[in-house]
């Protein structure tokens, strides 16, 4: 083989990768697939912002003529939709792949990366749900901008830095729109930035030592497939099933059943049982909180990394399937509603 | 010299510290500046239509109020139709009673809280009637006794 002067693709790994843990099989791809789709999200998300009006006036119709006039508009804005929804799901997958092998031993900075990368997810998926601006967002943002005044002391004026006012209209559409396509992008691509450079900083993925080390050329001929793959899948998806968009938001319209986004539908249900701020902040917050710290905690050896289901690693793991049942559980009760 | 500060060490604690004080201060004014709220201009009286529209043991949604419009046997009144919950819309339920779709808040004909997860019961409004105007108002800032009624 003659030698290739490697292009800057190549540069992104280090020259050797662990040989087991490159495999396919042991990482899904689930991070990279999170990384593509998030780069997916952010081309189709700046050609949109050239359309879209953030005004309660212009919102809903300028989405209309996205999808209903610009030529491939609607392709657009389905491939930014799914890209959307899909990622809630990899990044969640990809966590539980990593409690589940061990991945964090050894490097537990960068799952508290990762937890953040979460919770900006969670936050970009909301924000950009509320920019649809239709009658379904109308009433998420009610009950998530009322959520934020049910904290004790500060809520009023927390409720004012999100809304910019005493009620929802004009000025938190903006707000909503500077935070998704500015403000929590931006720190999105720092976070992200930061832990793939923790991953190569820790010496690729995680894995067994001494281990058994290939060149980056397999690895990356296997990244291009799973991104083509992937590719495919997003636009085929988003070929045949379309992004919904309701009627216009309208505050005073009496509305059936007002529904959460499905990955917020357990706090709905978990609203319906408790008091408003421990429902509906502070638990969300703590399980937040409690899955951040589970390395810190409840497995602080290094030993099994690396090993799908290792034994120093079991009660976290554990507690991190139980968590992650819960949510579903309530997530499979409010969708069938 | 242990234990003792000397000069270079002082100025740069003196420089570390002023930097941070500058960029916290930077900060607060930040969040100052998106906390800010314009003057609020929207009203929030708002007419529901003649009187004759609401017959005798009638109760009506009314959008632009954003509260149900009812005529009973002492008279008129209106309720606050947003939950107190996190201000979704109630609906009627069966036996003349209220029923938020968010998470299920029960209210009874008279708004009365029946089960959670509110802790309060639907508002009753401040409705009047403008003689010159022959309209109806109601004042969603003004909340009223439950019993109030305007005389028909």
């Amino acid at each position: 083989m003659t030698h290739r002067r490697p292009n800057f693709y190549y540069h992104l790994h280090p020259p050797t990768i662990p040989a087991r843990e490159a495999r396919f099989s042991y990482t899904f791809g689930l991070g990279g697939i999170s990384l593509l789709l998030f780069l997916a999200l952010g081309i189709t998300g700046v050609i949109e912002m050239f359309v879209y009006v953030p005004t309660p006036e212009g919102a809903h119709q300028s989405i209309r003529q996205i999808t209903y006039l610009a030529p491939f508009g609607w392709l657009l804005r389905n491939v930014h939709f799914w890209a959307g929804q899909l990622m809630v799901g990899t990044v969640i997958l990809h966590m539980a792949r990593v409690v589940l092998s061990g991945g964090y031993k050894a490097r537990r900075l960068n799952w508290l990366i990762g937890v953040m990368l979460l919770f900006l997810t969670f936050l970009l998926d909301f924000s950009g749900y509320v920019l649809r601006w239709d009658q379904d967002t109308a009433w998420a943002l009610m009950v998530g901008t009322n959520l934020v005044k049910s904290v004790p002391g500060v809520g009023s004026a927390l409720y004012r830095f999100v809304v910019g006012g005493e009620a929802i209209g004009a000025a938190a559409l903006l707000r909503f729109y500077t935070w998704h396509i500015l403000g929590l992008a931006l720190l999105a691509v720092v976070f992200v930035v930061w832990h793939i450079f923790r991953v190569r900083r820790d010496g690729g993925i995680s894995h067994i030592e001494p281990a058994l080390r290939v060149g980056r050329e397999q690895f990356v001929h296997t990244e291009l497939i799973a991104m083509l793959l992937t590719l495919g899948g997003l636009v085929g998806l988003s070929l045949f099933a379309d992004a919904p968009l309701g009627p216009p938001a309208d505050p005073t319209a009496l509305v059936a059943m007002p529904k959460a986004p499905w990955f917020f539908l357990w706090i709905q249900e978990l609203l319906r049982f408790g008091s408003t701020f421990v429902a509906g902040v502070l638990t969300p917050l703590l399980i937040l909180l409690v899955v951040a710290i589970l390395p810190y905690t409840l497995d602080r050896s290094d030993a099994g990394i690396a090993l799908w289901f290792n034994r120093p690693g079991r009660f976290l793991q554990i507690v991190f399937l139980v968590i992650a049942l819960g949510v579903t559980v309530l997530t499979l009760r409010g969708t069938l509603r | 010299m242990q234990g003792k500060i000397n000069r270079r060490r002082f100025l740069t604690l003196v420089a570390q510290g002023s930097l941070t004080a500058a960029a916290l201060a930077a900060v607060g004014q930040v969040v100052r500046f998106l906390s800010f709220q314009p003057p609020n201009s929207t009203t929030t009286i708002v007419p529901v239509g003649q009187p004759d529209i609401y017959p005798r043991d009638s109760l009506v949604y009314v959008a632009e109020a954003r509260a149900y419009v009812g005529h009973d046997m002492e008279g008129f009144y209106a309720v606050d139709a947003v939950c107190p919950h996190l201000g979704c819309l109630v609906e009627r339920g069966e036996k003349g009673g209220f029923i938020c779709p968010c998470h299920d808040s029960r209210f009874d004909a008279e708004g009365r809280l029946l089960a959670g997860p509110a802790t309060q019961p639907l508002r009753y409004l401040h409705l009047w009637l403008d003689r010159e105007q022959g309209q109806l108002f109601v004042d969603r800032a003004e909340p009223v006794e439950p019993a109030m009624r305007l005389l028909p």
